[in-house]
């Protein structure tokens, strides 16, 4: 058994146990919880040193790392395979940390405590199976894993409209991956493994155009395909107009399950398409890069304005989220080095900010019980603490200078520019909208009078910074040498792009 | 001629069996319902056992009005199963009658019958036997009007359907001169002229069958049978006497492709297995999304499933023989022995929710995921399966379904399939909510009742299989692939 199977695994054996703990020992359940999402951070970390950046991956299967293969349903064509490359690394760190970081973060939880890890647990499984997969099947089956406990973290332990919400989520996600489902049956039908001679569901043959026939080969075929999965993908991002669902179940959401959220599962959608559509349909993602771009723009513009009207906090970083993920698929779609590193630095990037975002929400809705911006007011004279680790999380998500969120936007400008000008110029404003609403945001929770409600509000606390230094550290640390997560992804990417880009001229 | 009786051994040692239980049931005094149930389990045991070990004896018997296959034993196999388990799930609600055991086992007998039938006429006298057992069954609460109600509208939609079917195997007669089925597809292959008489009487035939797995718009009579029958007797109508419909569709398949080719003719087979399957999947759908009872909300997600199952024969409409009809056919029995267990299951949590509740409307479940965690969880299984939600065996079965449409290139009857899977998780989990995420009203104490171990043997017994064939389903699915070409 190598170390993404146990890390894949590890999260659902730690959920049985703690479905066989008894109801009232609710520590035990928590230090379950806690020890198993340690175990695999720490498992994922000491991949780390031995992870050789220097392979490609992506499409040959030679040089992807930590590789398992077993057949699975051998008269199906479908194998366990599992193994990670330049692409899908990162984000196996960023689900270790994170999931590991909203344990404590979810201490706050009285209702079914049992429940509800064993539920993230679930969730933690499907997250990393989704990502380590190099089968379709595979890669189909977490997928639609991780919506079963995501519907019961949001329906059972959200906020008032939670029911309402957790199956918009569920309905929305599913008619994505049912779209999907049947795009990855037409490939399976139509590609064929030239040393078995028989349908495969295994990615990396799909890859290889050689091994296309029959209706892949007509091209109007191919770009209905590339849509089914574009849509399946997009509701995950979302990218407009997919995206409705994400500001109700950001809102209803308990905080950590936001964090997870935004921090892992919109990363969910860019990863796909990276993984997918960008190496299975090269020929057509290149020539729907423009799409891409666009709708990366539309993102960006889109989501700041929305989160300029917002009065909920919460609602406010959701569809920040949905702006930020736009610089992720203008990023993408240059195909350059710079834009294809930036897209995935960005997906690293927003997942660690957006984490910290939510968290800090939680924080003053833990306390205050309201999320209102305007009901604060002069918070900084009362919780000087918590003003430092929110400027930090803001300036970084709007992307000054020695902050994460800086590196990845630049490098997403700079691939980009030279490709889609106009779009690029136009995303750029959206800069100066983040850090508007960031800013005003700032200014009416933190400055002014205080308001006397909060008079003796008490200051975060060190179970609440516990899980935001690392957060912190990581975005300060990338904002000065992005190198040891950049150097992870930059040989992938940089190949991913030009196989792309050199496709079908 | 070929006289031998050993292909009938499954049939006829039922038919002795049945008598028997007659016989021993005039002996009895005390639990009569617990022994005759017993004996029939038994029974069906003995028959899964002959008929497993007889799957060689491939060939036509009985002067062609029978035929031995392996899609005859997997049939029969599926039906002995889901027998079993309905007559399991019978005992709670009959300890003290043995007749609607004996019923069952009457209608089952019926459906051996058909899973063999090489003859419009044994089809038909099957098709019968089948019925006519089950018209009893559902008005078995005499007392109860609802009970009653069921039973008339199923006899009457049935003698309907029935005479509807009648009247299309005669149009066959007619255009073909034999009642030999294919030697009927024979025939009309090689007239080649595929007039209006063969099309209607085709079309009739559909409307038969469509009436014995519920499709649209044959599927009137199933809500109000569903909701009035005792609930393990609609479990039981909800599988058995399904699948024996889906086995009469299938010995008629070369009919229908020969009779409406995929060139010529005014209607294929495969437009019209494509609209009733998608239309039947839609309304079925769109009909439980409004429902409050339980029953009758399975009973319009059964009929979207038969929808789903039709899939499977719109693709052997579309290629007959080879890869595709081979990879077809081994979806619709997968996806019938998936459903076998995730229906069955749903039907016994409802049965238990209405044994101890005294009603079937989804209201009475609010907060049991808190009150009733075991059978709540069990039910969210089974529903989450039915919606074809993976690891569960309801996707798979779906996926092979999908799969086999796909590769009979029926893309738009794929995209209808999966977006009705949508609209299907949005009323399995208005139950999972009122489970899960309500909590349960102060009035209402859990009862303390302990729950029979037999209820946890059938639980295991359809939760293990659900869970079981949404992983490691290779085996299975190899042995059915090689059982139905």
């Amino acid at each position: 058994m190598g170390p993404l199977t146990i890390i894949t695994f590890l999260p659902l054996v730690g959920a049985a146990v703690i479905a066989l703990l008894p109801k009232e020992s609710i520590k035990a359940v928590r230090w379950t919880a806690l020890g198993t999402t340690a175990i695999v951070l720490l498992i994922t970390l000491s991949l780390y040193p031995q992870f050789s950046p220097g392979l490609i991956g992506i499409n040959d299967p030679a040089s992807f790392q930590f590789v398992e293969k077993a057949d699975w349903i051998p008269s199906l064509g479908v194998s366990y395979y599992v193994g990670v490359d330049g692409l899908s690394f990162p984000m196996i760190l960023l689900t270790a940390l994170l999931c590991f970081l909203c344990i404590p973060a979810s201490y706050g939880i009285v209702k079914s405590v049992k429940g509800y890890f064993a539920m993230f647990l679930l969730l933690e499984t499907g997250m990393m199976g989704a990502f380590v997969s190099l089968d379709f099947f595979l890669f189909y089956f977490f997928w639609e894993i991780m919506l079963l406990p995501m519907y019961f973290l949001i329906g059972i332990w959200g906020g008032p409209r939670r029911v309402y919400a957790a199956i918009k989520f569920f309905l929305y996600t599913l008619v994505g991956s049912v779209l999907m489902l049947i795009a990855i049956l037409a490939f399976y039908f139509n590609v064929t493994d030239p040393a078995t001679g028989q349908h495969t569901f295994n990615m990396l043959t799909m890859m290889n155009q050689e091994n296309h026939s029959g209706i892949l080969l007509i091209n109007s075929v191919r770009s209905l395909l590339w849509f089914a999965l574009f849509i399946g993908f997009a509701i995950k991002v979302p990218v407009f107009p997919f995206h409705t669902w994400l500001p109700d179940a950001h809102v209803e959401a308990p905080t950590a399950i936001s964090v997870i959220l935004a921090g892992v599962l919109l990363k969910m959608g860019t990863y796909g398409l990276l993984r997918i559509s960008y190496p299975i349909l090269p020929d057509l993602t290149r020539n729907f890069a423009w799409f891409l771009a666009m709708m990366g723009a539309i993102n960006i513009i889109y989501g700041a304005f929305c989160a300029m009207a917002q009065k909920d906090l919460k609602k406010l970083v959701a569809y920040s989220s949905i702006s930020h993920m736009g610089f992720v698929l203008l990023g993408m779609s240059a195909l350059t080095s710079a834009g294809m590193n930036g897209a995935v630095m960005q997906m690293f990037n927003h997942g660690t900010i957006t984490a910290m975002l939510f968290l800090l929400v939680g924080v003053i809705y833990d306390r205050a019980h309201h999320r209102e911006i305007n009901g604060f007011g002069g918070l900084a004279n009362v919780m000087p603490r918590y003003l430092g680790i929110t400027a930090v999380a803001f300036f970084a998500s709007m992307g000054l200078p020695g902050l994460s969120g800086f590196i990845s936007e630049s490098m997403v400008f700079i691939g980009a520019f030279p490709v889609w000008r106009t779009l690029t110029i136009i995303s750029i404003l959206g800069i100066i909208l983040t850090a508007a609403y960031l800013l005003w945001t700032l200014q009416r929770v933190f400055f002014g009078a205080t308001n006397p409600k909060y008079e003796g509000i008490a200051d975060i606390n060190s179970r609440e910074l516990f899980t935001l230094i690392p957060l912190a550290v990581i975005v300060i640390y990338l904002g000065v040498w992005p190198h040891p997560v950049m150097e992870l992804m930059n040989t992938s990417m940089t190949y991913l792009g030009n196989l792309v880009s050199g496709s079908g001229l | 001629m070929n006289v031998d009786l050993t292909p009938f051994l499954p049939e006829l040692i039922l038919a002795g069996g049945i008598l028997a239980l007659i016989v021993l049931d005039l002996f009895l005094k005390r639990n009569r319902g617990i022994v005759t149930a017993i004996g029939g389990v038994l029974l069906l045991l003995i028959v899964v056992v002959v008929t497993l070990n007889a799957r060689q004896n491939v060939g036509v018997y009985l002067f062609g009005a029978v035929v031995q296959d392996g899609m005859t034993v997997l049939f029969r196999v599926l039906f002995a199963a889901a027998t079993i388990l309905s007559i399991a799930m019978l005992t709670f609600s009959f300890p003290k009658e043995s007749e609607p055991y004996i019923l069952m086992l009457s209608s089952v007998l019926g459906m051996m019958l058909l899973a063999g039938a090489n003859d419009i006429v044994s089809l038909f006298v099957a098709l019968e036997l089948v019925s006519i057992p089950s018209y009893v069954l559902a008005g078995y609460h005499r007392k109860d009007p609802k009970s009653a109600e069921a039973a008339l509208k199923y006899v009457l939609f049935g003698a309907l359907s029935s005479g509807l079917m009648i009247y299309g195997f005669s149009l066959l007669y007619g255009v073909s001169g034999t009642t030999n089925i294919p030697k009927m597809a024979d025939m009309l292959a090689s007239q080649g002229s595929f007039g209006m008489v063969t099309t209607a009487g085709l079309i009739l035939v559909l409307a038969g069958i469509g009436y014995k797995v519920a499709l649209v718009p044959m599927h009137f009579w199933c809500p109000d049978v569903y909701e009035g029958s005792p609930t393990p007797i609609t479990a039981f109508f909800s599988v058995t006497p399904k699948a024996a419909g889906f086995a009469a569709l299938f010995r008629l398949m070369p009919v229908f492709a020969a009779g409406m080719p995929v060139t010529g003719g005014l209607m294929t087979a495969v437009t019209l297995f494509t609209v009733v399957s998608a239309v039947t999947m839609t309304f079925g759908n769109l009909g439980a999304i409004w429902q409050k009872s339980l029953k009758r909300l399975l009973a319009y997600s059964s009929i979207a499933h038969a929808g789903y199952i039709l899939m499977g024969f719109a693709a052997i409409a579309a290629f007959p023989a080879g890869e595709t009809r081979d990879l077809a056919a081994m979806a619709v029995i997968f996806y019938l022995v998936t459903y076998l267990f995730m229906n069955l299951g749903a039907f016994f949590v409802v049965d238990y929710i209405e044994r101890r509740e005294g009603s079937d409307q989804i209201a009475v479940i609010k907060g049991w995921g808190k009150t009733h965690p075991l059978p709540a969880l069990l039910l969210a299984v089974f529903l989450f399966s039915l919606t074809g939600l993976p690891p569960l065996a309801g996707f798979v079965g779906k996926f092979y379904l999908l799969a086999a449409v796909v590769k009979g290139k029926l893309f738009a009857l794929a995209i209808i399939a999966v977006l009705n899977t949508v609209i299907s998780l949005y009323y399995y989990i208005r139950i999972i909510k009122e489970m899960f995420l309500n909590d349960p009203d102060e009035a209402t104490i859990p009862l303390s009742k302990p729950t029979p171990r037999l209820a946890i043997a059938l639980g295991v017994a359809t939760l293990i299989p659900t869970l079981l064939l949404g992983v490691a389903f290779n085996g299975i699915a190899v042995w059915i692939s090689s059982l139905v070409k």
